[in-house]
């Protein structure tokens, strides 16, 4: 089954006419220069929609785009869409393409696309920082520091065209010891939906000069409601960054046998409690590497996930283990060779352990790009694995637990089969932070299969109401998915979703923001959940 | 302990001052990685427009390596020359398909974030056919 032909013409939000949208854009047009606003035109839109669709394409199709250049052209965007009532959805790069891109959760909102806004404002060498626009990418900062030979690592994640600020601000995660990247920002700049500008912790003084090196401020910590939110349009982050350690590599240890799993989590847990284990290891199946390498047709040409037999060939031919551990060492050379003992003797535990350093294995793209991302190298290796199958799209499920050996046994045998009944394999593993163990279902399809897409959309919901049966909440998700996610945090009738409501329509009355992110809805929307 | 007292020196003396460089290590030290990615922010002279504004967008995945996904999807796919910067063939029509709509594992780039005029000469950098 294929798709039927996308319409050729945008359409408008729910309750805004045309005449009131293109008055709009026309002032907008004032703002920003003509060729700063796209509309009318779906073919230019059609990288702003979702790209890796499981709905149908066109689903979440925005009806126009504007590029502004800098916070006065914010206040007046913003000024403008509140008259109209016109959706805003901001984006910073628009590049996570696993949940959603570029796209607005409410079609037919007007994209608010803030990637000229890629202004490097301040990096402190002595201090660790640096302070920075929404269109700063991790490969643009990370030249910025190798040019003028500034001895500070960043923590990008896997794909490094991503925004810093996008990353941090929805969640996302690095590979080195400082890879929490929301957890790592200090201070913040906000333009609110009425127009105000905020700063955030030290900020709030005017002339401070710790606004990047305090978080907290006096009074209530704001920071944290402009994360995966839609109270507000963050213009400026300061992230901390890590000096670069006197010595660093990074190492995989692989396990035989499927079961290894669980003893494999309980060593790992005091590892990383103590920071033995120093950054954000990750516990991969032997599927990790396979879909870095080639594509599947040339492992199995086969239907369905792989048989026993296969994945042992695999194994085999690829000279890794059925679970590989990935992590990374920092510090002074004794340093490290006094943890790696520590290391060896934990894993050494499992029968059949074995132990590498990322130059013993040149040919594993994994353990390359793993070696790359814990020392904060930005590359975008991971996009391999849409060789994987044709015409690939990848949807990440990805609920947050405990870190022990029954948790990650319960989830990996709830991905693994439910993987198999959409006819997929298992691809994912889990991510150890510094205390949850994040699982992550990584469920790469055709994106092509107009049948399959169906099966992910009926089977998403599925797992997201049973992680929450067994204590599991999601840390992310995708637009299509974002309602389904935030009712799962249900604690006394939906709290938190209602406070969420409550700050929503104090901030932003009129609705313009980023309408359903993180399944927070204005009033004026908020019965038809669009 | 005194590997961690070293280290905490070393930390010390850095405050206020441009850091020392690492010390020799038995261990792999922090390398500058091996990306054919040429900084937007100071482009080589001798390179076209075409040429940085190629490093900047395409080069991050299109450069020579297993590591750049687009050269290993193109050597997987039996392309005698995976490597597009040495491309000669392609026509300029399929190239601004392929960027603006994407192409298999490739995603589209939007026309705001890579504008006409940077289109046109990255395909005139890879010899685009009219």
């Amino acid at each position: 089954m294929t798709d039927a032909p996308r319409s050729t013409k945008p359409e408008l939000p729910d309750g805004i006419s045309a005449q009131t949208m293109a008055t709009a854009l026309r002032a907008m047009r004032d703002v920003v220069g003509d060729s700063w606003v796209l509309a009318d035109d779906t073919a230019r839109l059609t990288p702003y929609d979702d790209v890796m669709p499981i709905e149908d394409p066109g689903r979440f199709l925005p009806y126009a785009v504007v590029a502004p250049d800098g916070v006065e052209q914010i206040r007046r965007i913003v000024a403008i869409a509140n008259g109209a009532r016109i959706p805003l959805w901001t984006i910073s790069m628009g590049r996570n393409f696993g949940y959603g891109g570029a796209a607005p959760r409410l079609k037919g909102s007007v994209v608010l696309d803030l990637h000229r806004m890629n202004r490097i404002l301040e990096v402190n060498e002595d201090s660790a920082y640096c302070v920075v626009e929404p269109g700063v990418t991790y490969f643009q900062l990370y030249e910025y520091l190798q040019q003028h030979k500034i001895k500070l690592w960043i923590s990008p994640p896997e794909p490094g065209w991503a925004s810093v600020m996008g990353n941090a601000l929805d969640h996302g995660v690095g590979y080195t010891p400082m890879g929490d990247n929301f957890g790592f920002s200090c201070g913040m700049e906000v333009v609110l939906a009425d127009g105000d500008v905020v700063r955030t912790g030290m900020g709030a003084m005017q002339g401070s000069k710790t606004w990047s090196l305090m978080k907290y401020g006096f009074g209530p910590v704001m920071d944290g409601i402009f994360s995966q939110s839609n109270f507000g349009i963050v213009t400026k982050l300061g992230m901390w960054l890590m000096p670069q350690p006197p010595a660093y590599r990074s190492y995989m240890i692989s396990f035989p046998r499927e079961e290894d799993l669980h003893q494999i989590v309980e060593i790992m847990r005091p590892l990383k409690v103590n920071q033995i284990f120093q950054n954000a290891g990750m516990i991969s199946p032997w599927s990790y590497e396979a879909i870095l390498t080639r594509p599947r047709s040339g492992f199995w040409q086969g239907q369905g996930p792989l048989p026993p037999a296969e994945i042992r060939r695999l194994i085999d031919t690829l000279k890794i283990g059925y679970w590989n551990v990935y992590g990374a060492q920092y510090g002074t050379p004794a340093m490290l060779e006094e943890q790696w003992g520590i290391i060896r003797n934990a894993f050494g535990q499992v029968n059949g352990a074995k132990f590498c350093f990322a130059e013993d294995r040149p040919e594993l793209v994994g353990l390359q790009l793993r070696n790359l991302l814990g020392k904060g190298v930005p590359n975008m290796g991971t996009f391999a694995a849409l060789n994987w199958v044709p015409n690939a799209g990848h949807l990440g499920f990805s609920p947050v637990s405990p870190t022990t050996g029954d948790d990650a046994t319960r989830i990996y045998q709830l991905f693994k089969t439910e993987a198999a009944a959409v006819g997929l394999d298992f691809t994912g593993g889990f991510v150890v932070g510094w205390r949850e163990l994040h699982g992550i279902l990584l469920l790469i399809y055709d994106k092509t299969d107009a049948g399959l897409r169906r099966r992910l959309r009926e089977l998403f919901p599925h797992l997201v109401r049973k992680a929450a049966q067994m204590g599991y909440g999601e840390y992310r998700t995708h637009i299509a998915f974002m309602d389904e996610v935030a009712d799962s945090f249900d604690f006394n009738s939906h709290a938190m979703l209602r406070l969420s409501s409550r700050i929503k329509d104090a901030l932003d009355p009129n609705g313009i923001l980023s309408p359903g992110k993180s399944g927070i809805w204005p009033q004026n929307r908020r019965a038809g959940r669009a | 302990m005194r590997g961690l007292t070293a280290f905490l020196l070393a930390l010390v003396s850095a405050c206020g001052s441009r850091p020392p460089d690492p010390p020799a290590t038995a261990t792999a030290p922090p390398q500058t990685p091996q990306l054919a990615v040429a900084a937007p922010q100071s482009p080589q002279p001798a390179a076209s427009h075409g040429q940085q504004l190629f490093a900047q967008h395409c080069a991050i995945c299109h450069a020579s390596g297993k590591l750049y996904p687009g050269y290993a999807a193109l050597l997987q796919a039996g392309r005698q020359e995976p490597d597009l910067s040495r491309r000669q063939d392609l026509p300029a029509a399929y190239i601004r398909l392929v960027v603006r709509q994407g192409l298999g594992p490739m995603l589209p780039f939007n026309s705001l974030q890579l504008p006409d005029g940077e289109l046109e000469q990255i395909v005139e950098y890879l010899g685009g056919k009219p």
